[in-house]
């Protein structure tokens, strides 16, 4: 290492100039440029282009209305997919936080050198596309897929099973899907936890269910408060999966509302369904931060 | 407590501990089974995607590679996915180094702002870009939008990584360079930049794996005749179900994990953040 | 009040013994501290009476009932641990309800045990409290509260004061003692701190490398240890090695290189066997000390001198070539190179084995 002392040269050094003192902020405004111009501008965009009146022929045509959130709203048939929707998020919402707790429970406390390939196990579906997963899922639940066939081998059923196009199939693969989501941070909340309360719990009578009771799944909750929130959102926008499983039974928001942007070129329509959704979405988030915050006293 | 009460409360002891390990095992199992699956049925040797496999071969993997769309497909997921990390990357690095240095007011709205495109619903995101390019009159012409959207969900990885390493960074090695003579920039290239490479190195990766598997970006945006690897997968499940399909999804994980493995070599996937 | 007997403790981890072969016994009521320095296994004693770690072979009673393989909850253990372990999503009253809850104690009663047991740890009125809203010292008797409050048959204590700051911690020293003596539980303190074993305990069981070396009052575990590294824990020492001479009247001589010193007979040491000699710094008085047979004495030269505050530490070379610490008081510092005689009883110097 060659270190030539410099003079310190006056104007250089000194942090003086109000260019000097600013030139940082040039490290971070290419990124916010970009992002205000193709994000937060877009997004405004959706509202305006909501309110655009629906043409036949272009993206829209002259003046604004409020026409198509009127009809979403006193649509039964969209009302229905919203309500749909909704129930889809909290289903996967449910089963991952059931499968998501043990699982972050036990990773977060095992020392065995198996952790390392368990922890990239649960990591590995993050990182394997949501197509190609989902994919997977339809070798598994489709009539004559993996699951019916190794359920009528076993003699356990004659007819095979109607294991996709319902609900059951796109929450099971929306929680397969996300669980990671759940998981990661649900594992920095339990390595938290010291482990000495669950000793401290035990040495004062309670068994080792009272314990994951009454000390470690209270002390979760923040890690399953903010993963159920991550869950619900990616679920009820998620579009492949209910796309690729939900068939014409499940109808999602996204699906319907991809279908009005690509097939139907309703953009002014469309953007309405999407801005009902991320409306329900926000309340849905809101009302579940008010109803679990109880559950959060004392630790933070 | 008498002596019945005492086995009585073991055998409970143990028949929990039982549950829950069978339990994990289930779970763990539910995590690995359908990409395994894929992985068995791409060596699929018969003609349908049937289960059990018809015997062993790698037929497929042959077929894909005589397959022009599905190779054309992998080649633009590639390119997007490149283009993507490296404008990402730099946005990323340089934003998180103004971020945790310097920022002081609205520090929060800041932090926010950067990590919202993963905050936001994809499709949200996605339609918004959609309408916007349209409304200044570039369209999905040459796909602008495609590289644009890649960029911006891949931008959150690169700052979170990239901040998370320099929150843990001592910023009494960068002054002691200094008091030993080193300018702005030398100090920065000599110390700062080979200390926070591993969070560089991991956010690309990141960016990388998450641009080769973004969906629904790619679906509103892409150009006219464009397609990258899962909407090519998905357009062609939609009508064909064959072991090809599979292959082509073997592929792309084999990609993602070859990334992954490459980042846990460097840097382990703990140090990744999400 | 309750006999607590370990006996013949054995536990493994994969090659490494934590405890090897350790057995003492309490007398009821009775406070022994472990003390040790780090790994010595003290802590995987404590756990394995609070049932924690199942030992491999060797047994815990307590009243004469073999306890070894009944789980955390099944045996009777109060425990406080060195960073509390307070339940962080309950207040101190949900935190002492807790023990008593798993007992099914009913509502009136508990909430009078409560109230009596906060009153003695002195935290009436912060009932309501979450533990973070308590100081250290306050979180550290809201533990010592919650693990009395079900009234357990042994009061298991891990290295409880390490967290607290200097001051706070001398105070707690007082409190968790009288506190003991007052409830009269027979407790198994945990520390690696000798001035607080000496302080607070009845006994002490000194450990090394898995094994007890030495169980003894304070007194004896300072003024005779049986060990050269038991000595060198619990207080500063002068070690002399030699070679023991009986003598009548319960004295030895020990033949140093420095000549003849008289000290205290150690009956386990065989007549003309090596020994080593041990006197504290602050046996030894400066100057020529009383006319007497008993006195050993010593003339040298001040080699260095540290102030302490409380004493003066000096080394001082010997004429025989003897490199002793002395501990004298701060008045009158002697100087550097100053010459001195030093002196020290014989009942005042003990024997051990080389």
């Amino acid at each position: 290492m060659t270190l030539a002392i410099a003079p310190d040269q006056p104007g250089v050094q000194r942090p003086s100039s109000p260019l000097r003192r600013h030139a940082p902020f040039l490290l971070i405004a290419p990124a916010l440029i970009f992002l205000f111009v193709f994000l937060v501008l877009p997004y405004f965009n959706i509202i305006v282009m909501s309110l655009r009146v629906p043409a036949r022929v272009g993206m829209y045509a002259e003046g604004f209305t409020h026409a198509n959130y009127a009809r979403a709203l006193t649509d039964g048939f969209y009302m229905g997919v919203l309500g749909q929707t909704l129930l889809v998020g909290l289903l996967t919402t449910v089963a991952c936080v059931l499968f998501g707790v043990p699982i972050a429970y036990h990773l977060g406390r095992s020392r065995s050198r198996w952790s390392g390939v368990l922890y990239t196990l649960i990591l590995s579906p993050l990182l394997v596309g949501v197509v190609v997963r989902t994919f997977g899922w339809l070798i598994i639940l489709s009539g004559n897929g993996v699951a019916n066939k190794t359920l009528r081998e076993f003699g356990l059923i004659e007819a095979p099973l109607r294991l996709m196009n319902n609900e059951f199939g796109v929450v099971l693969a929306l929680t397969h899907v996300l669980l990671p989501l759940m998981i990661l941070p649900l594992l920095g909340n339990v390595q938290a936890i010291n482990p000495n309360l669950e000793r401290a719990a035990r040495s004062l009578g309670a068994g080792r269910l009272t314990v994951f009771w009454r000390i470690g799944l209270p002390l979760c909750m923040p890690g399953i408060q903010a993963g159920g929130i991550l869950v619900f959102i990616l679920a009820i926008s998620a579009f492949v999966t209910p796309a690729m499983l939900g068939g014409p039974q499940v109808r999602t928001m996204s699906v319907l509302i991809v279908q009005q942007l690509i097939d139907n070129f309703q953009w002014p329509f469309g953007a309405a369904l999407a801005l009902i959704l991320a409306t329900a979405t926000s309340v849905s988030v809101l009302l579940y931060i008010r109803f679990t915050a109880p559950l959060l006293r004392g630790l933070r | 407590m008498t002596v019945k009460a005492e086995r009585l409360g073991r055998s409970i002891d143990r028949a929990y501990q039982w549950a829950f390990r069978s339990f994990l095992v289930l779970a763990y199992a539910f995590l690995a089974l359908p990409i395994v699956l894929i992985l068995l049925m791409a060596l699929n040797a018969g003609e349908l995607l049937e289960f059990p496999p018809k015997g062993m071969s790698l037929r497929w993997f042959v077929a894909l590679f005589d397959s022009e769309i599905f190779i054309k497909a992998i080649l633009t997921s590639l390119q997007v996915a490149a283009v993507a990390t490296c404008v990402s990357g730099l946005l990323g690095t340089a934003a998180a180094l103004y971020f945790v240095r310097h920022a002081h007011r609205f520090r929060e709205a800041l932090r926010v702002l950067m990590i919202a495109p993963l905050l936001l619903p994809e499709i949200l995101t996605a339609i918004a870009l959609l309408f916007f390019v349209h409304q200044i009159g570039v369209g999905n012409r040459g796909g602008f939008g495609l590289y644009v959207g890649h960029t911006m969900i891949t931008l959150p990885f690169v700052f979170l990584n990239v901040s998370a390493v320099l929150y843990n960074f001592d910023r009494s090695i960068e002054l002691a360079a200094r008091s030993l003579g080193g300018r702005t920039w030398t100090v920065f290239r000599r110390i700062t930049l080979p200390m926070i490479k591993p969070g560089v190195f991991a956010g690309c990766m990141f960016a990388f794996v998450v641009s080769f598997d973004l969906f629904a970006v790619s679906l509103l945006l892409k150009g006219i005749g464009q397609s990258t690897i899962p909407i090519q997968l998905y357009d062609y499940l939609r009508w064909d179900f064959d072991p090809l399909a599979a292959a082509v999804s073997s592929v792309s994980i084999l990609i993602s994990l070859g990334v992954v493995l490459l980042a846990d070599r460097i840097v382990g996937l703990r140090a990744l953040r999400f | 009040m309750t006999v607590l007997s370990i006996r013949s403790l054995v536990k493994r981890f994969q090659s490494v013994v934590a405890v090897d072969n350790a057995s003492l016994q309490t007398r009821e009521g009775e406070l022994i501290s472990l003390l040790g320095p780090s790994g010595c296994g003290k802590t995987t004693t404590l756990w394995t009476v609070a049932g924690f770690e199942t030992p491999d072979s060797g047994t815990v009673h307590f009243d004469g009932v073999d306890v070894t393989n009944l789980l955390p909850e099944q045996r009777d253990v109060g425990m406080v641990f060195q960073n509390y372990a307070l339940f962080p999503h309950m207040t101190v009253y949900a935190n002492c309800l807790f023990g008593l809850e798993m007992r099914g104690v009913g509502r009136d009663v508990a909430r009078q045990r409560i109230t009596k047991v906060l009153d003695m740890v002195q935290l009436t009125g912060l009932e309501t409290r979450y533990p973070r809203e308590l100081s250290g010292g306050q979180q550290q008797r809201v533990a010592l509260a919650r693990a009395l409050v079900i009234e357990p048959a042994v009061l298991l204590l891990d290295e409880p004061l390490a967290n607290l700051d200097a001051v706070l911690r001398d105070e707690m020293r007082f409190f968790i003692r009288s506190l003991q003596q007052r409830v009269g539980i027979t407790t198994l303190y945990v520390t690696h701190d000798q001035s607080e074993a000496l302080l607070i305990s009845d006994r002490i069981a000194v450990m090394f490398e898995g094994r007890i070396e030495q169980i003894g009052t304070p007194d004896e575990i300072y003024a005779r240890p049986i060990t050269q590294r038991v000595a060198r824990f619990v207080g500063l020492s002068n070690l002399l090695a030699g070679k023991l001479r009986r003598q009548a009247g319960g004295f030895a001589i020990v033949e140093s290189s420095a000549g003849p010193i008289r000290a205290i007979d150690n009956r386990a040491i065989a007549d003309g066997a090596a020994a080593t000699l041990l006197v504290r710094p602050e046996m030894i008085s400066l100057g020529d000390g009383p006319e007497s047979a008993e006195a050993n004495r010593f003339t040298g030269t001040v080699e260095d001198s540290f102030f302490l505050g409380s004493v003066v530490d000096y080394r001082i070379r010997t004429v025989d070539g003897l490199l002793l610490q002395v501990h004298g008081r701060p008045v009158s510092r002697l100087a550097k190179g100053a010459s001195v005689t030093v002196s020290f009883l014989a009942s005042a110097t003990w024997i051990l084995a080389a």
